[in-house]
């Protein structure tokens, strides 16, 4: 089995292998101070419903954060088979959607929605603890420092 | 059926994924006639279009008829709206109505909102 090491280069990827030393430890491991949920990505019902609809077995939805959009971030939303090591799944009823560990940093604790409205049904991020403010569109946004 | 180009109102063809798509969306209404286009100041670049259902034609409404459904522009977005094509796509990670518009100058990179 391969296994894969980044070396930390920064107070953020320092911060992720942080995490993964944690959270292979025990995932029970109550001595975590933070709240279980404050790393984790949340779907809501419409999110998992569209997702059982265009999700094929094996696949996911990616949320990958880079930079751009008005507000300096934005998320990237797509199907995908390519789940690595580097990904954090995070499923419900047998759907899910994956994080880079490097893009988690940027979108912990959020919730994913799938929001339909009559002009637009699409995959959006809410309530986003790592965001600061947003575009009105909640494609782009500007991170909390 | 192709969609036909018209000319002076404001938009100008709804495509025939448009088409279809309204129709689905008022199969089981009866009580609405059409879907009605609106604009509103929303969004980083000004203003973004809106979309509801309606059970009436406004005298300032435009009515766009394509193939058998009703579209009404109102007032206020007529100008914005001058030639485009109404179109609706389909992907699995989203679904939208979109306007293709020859007078947009600027675009929010979502797409969402405009500057005329």
């Amino acid at each position: 089995n391969l296994q894969v090491h980044r070396v930390p280069q920064s107070p953020l990827s320092l911060q992720t292998t942080r995490f993964q030393r944690l959270s292979s430890a025990s995932a029970q491991e109550s001595l975590d101070s933070s709240p279980p949920s404050e790393d984790k990505i949340h779907l809501t019902e419409s999110c998992v419903k569209r997702l059982e609809e265009i999700l094929e077995n094996g696949e996911y939805l990616r949320i990958h954060v880079e930079g751009g959009g008005c507000s300096g971030f934005q998320y990237k939303f797509s199907v995908v088979d390519d789940k690595t090591e580097d990904d954090r799944v995070f499923e419900k009823r047998g759907v899910g959607i994956i994080v880079d560990q490097d893009s988690l940093e940027f979108v912990k604790g959020a919730t994913v929605d799938y929001t339909n409205e009559l002009i637009r049904s699409t995959f959006q991020v809410l309530k986003n603890p790592q965001a600061d403010h947003g575009c009105s569109c909640g494609s782009s946004f500007s991170v909390k420092l | 059926m192709g969609a036909v180009p018209r000319i002076s109102v404001s938009v100008s063809v709804v495509t025939p994924s448009a088409v279809n798509r309204i129709r689905l969306l008022l199969e089981d209404k009866p009580e609405y006639i059409g879907l009605k286009v609106g604009v509103k100041t929303r969004g980083c670049n000004g203003l973004t279009y809106t979309l509801d259902y309606t059970k009436e034609k406004l005298k300032s409404d435009e009515e766009v008829l394509q193939d058998g459904v009703r579209v009404f522009i109102e007032k206020k977005a007529q100008l914005t709206l001058l030639g485009t094509e109404m179109d609706f796509v389909e992907t699995k990670l989203n679904s939208e109505f979109i306007f293709n518009n020859p007078n947009i100058k600027g675009m929010c990179g979502c797409g969402e909102s405009f500057s005329v």
